[in-house]
């Protein structure tokens, strides 16, 4: 299994080093996003005093610098892939290989992640020189990052993937992907943290899965959580997995049937 | 003349029967439509709290995102989501054979598709009034300058989508600029929040790109946020743009299609 994931690897990183415009245009996207939202918010909190829902300027610098790491981290875009594999009746023979094709979009995103971390490092720390971010994370925080950021990218694909099963049944999914992009959007905390919003909103937000996937482990890195929250958090993560893998494995299940018996 | 009218006509015809067959799309998208501008209303109500931010109240915020719909909606344009199929799927050889311009067609299609989406963009509008209630001020020259100010936006959006779109001649890496695209009209246009409340820079930013005249202008305008001077200034920016658009669009529409028929063909 290892060898084939690293394979894979290896094909992914020599695809993306030859898609090097997209893979540009991509990094842009995800640094101008986090550079904006600073500015929008930062100036928000001056004109509001000095600080909004208790964030100041260098919180809020600190917690977009956070969110932009945690977005590269865990992000998943699986729904185009299987849009296009649908379409094409490329998934006929991808199904006959002896490895599921899963693996396949594992070892994938893993690579174009290992490429776009350059990028994201980078741009990390030249925010960090230029927006000064006040960064105020107890060291059990620090420990505890890796694992909440690991476990939210394993519930994002999860997600991700329930949401790419719908290709099977729809074949232009476009308005799909930007309904799922405006919800993410929302209710994971990158337009502006959950604690800004009313209090409707962010039960519905804890409610949901997006919140665990992005704003948890931002809020974690810039030292915002409680050591229970942290451990909420980690619950969370876990139902939602849970839930997400049993409804992914019917769907996938349906959904190839259907695939076969339109596509065949 | 004539006959391009009767074109329109028919088209018109054809494409509210087949958007009506997608409606589970159009459900999509409608929720889309009114999700927006919802939330990025909700985030600035609660922001602002009691308070004002950039001169906006909680009800300034929803007159602003409300109005801000209902510009959306006139200026939508989805071309660039559709060529890349067209080109692939070899649909857009079809269409260079009709003796129209392909333009045409999505012209039709967009307005036909807007004509539907009133009867969801309207009751929206009313339902969001009467929850968040918004304050509308808009001058009487203002009003009367509404219909000209958002065929113009429609006009400059519709084009400028559509020299987008026609990217998908030269790259497949369409989601990717699709996707910047996308990002960059949400900042620079006001959606993520009314350009007033950015830092000095980005505004000037705002202000050469040609977004900020497609959307927050109309909406400012409908506000009553605007002196008749930059009323005329926009206007100008509209003009402006739409000639640019124009010009760039025949431009690579030539080169785009040479190239189409050397690799496709």
């Amino acid at each position: 299994m290892l060898d084939i994931y690293r394979a894979q690897f290896q094909v992914s990183v020599a695809t993306y080093v030859q898609y090097r415009v997209g893979v540009l245009i991509w990094a842009a996207a995800r640094l101008v996003e986090p550079v904006v939202y600073i500015m929008v918010w930062s100036s928000t909190a001056a004109a509001l005093g000095g600080d909004v829902g208790g964030y100041d300027r260098g919180k809020i610098t600190a917690y977009f610098i956070a969110m932009m790491i945690a977005n590269q981290l865990t992000f998943a875009k699986m729904l185009w892939r299987y849009e296009l594999r649908i379409q094409h009746g490329v998934l006929s023979y991808q199904l006959l290989h002896p490895v599921h094709v899963f693996h396949r979009d594992i070892a994938d995103n893993l690579a174009s992640k290992a490429l776009q971390f350059i990028f994201v490092i980078t741009s990390a720390l030249m925010m960090t020189l230029l927006f000064q971010p006040d960064f105020d994370t107890p060291l059990w925080a620090v420990l505890a990052f890796p694992a909440a950021i690991i476990i939210a990218w394993m519930l994002n694909m999860v997600i991700d993937y329930l949401v790419a099963m719908s290709a099977f049944w729809f074949t232009r999914t476009n308005a799909i992907d930007l309904l799922f992009y405006l919800v993410l959007f929302f209710f994971s905390g990158r337009l502006a943290p959950l604690d800004l919003l009313p209090d409707v909103v962010q039960l519905l937000a804890t409610a949901l899965p997006f919140r665990w996937i992005l704003a948890f482990p931002a809020e974690l890195m810039i030292g915002q959580l409680t050591p229970a929250e942290t451990a909420l958090g980690f619950a969370m993560q876990a139902l939602w997995i849970t839930i997400g893998a049993v409804g992914l494995r019917l769907a996938w299940r349906s959904g190839v049937r259907h695939y076969s018996a339109v596509g065949g | 003349m004539q006959r391009l009218i009767d074109i329109y006509q028919q088209q018109f015809k054809v494409n509210l029967a087949v958007q009506f067959q997608y409606r589970v799309g159009m459900a999509i998208w409608m929720i889309e439509v009114i999700l927006q501008p919802t939330i990025y209303l909700v985030v600035w109500s609660a922001a602002a709290g009691g308070g004002e931010v950039g001169g906006f109240g909680a009800r300034e915020f929803a007159a602003y995102y409300i109005a801000l719909l209902v510009v959306i909606h006139a200026t939508q344009t989805w071309n660039m989501w559709e060529m890349e199929w067209l080109i692939r799927e070899g649909q857009m050889s079809a269409r260079l054979l009709r003796p129209l311009h392909p333009i045409h067609v999505d012209i039709v299609q967009n307005m036909s598709y807007k004509t539907l989406m009133l009867f969801v963009v309207v009751p929206a509008v009313l339902l969001l009034s009467a929850i968040f209630n918004p304050i509308f001020n808009p001058p009487l020259w203002a009003l009367a300058l509404m219909p000209l100010v958002l065929f113009l936006a429609a006009a400059m959006m519709f084009i400028i989508g559509w020299v987008t779109a026609l990217a998908a001649f030269w790259t497949t890496r369409i989601l990717a600029i699709n996707s910047l695209f996308y990002l960059i009209v949400l900042f620079f246009s006001g959606q993520i929040a009314p350009l007033n409340l950015l830092p000095a820079p980005l505004q000037a930013v705002a202000t050469l790109l040609p977004f900020r005249w497609g959307m927050a202008f109309p909406v400012e305008l409908f506000l009553g946020r605007l002196s008749p001077e930059q009323a005329l200034t926009g206007i100008i920016m509209q003009v402006f743009w739409l000639g640019v658009c124009l010009s760039v669009l025949s431009t690579i529409w030539r080169a785009g299609v040479k190239r189409y028929g050397a690799v496709g063909g």
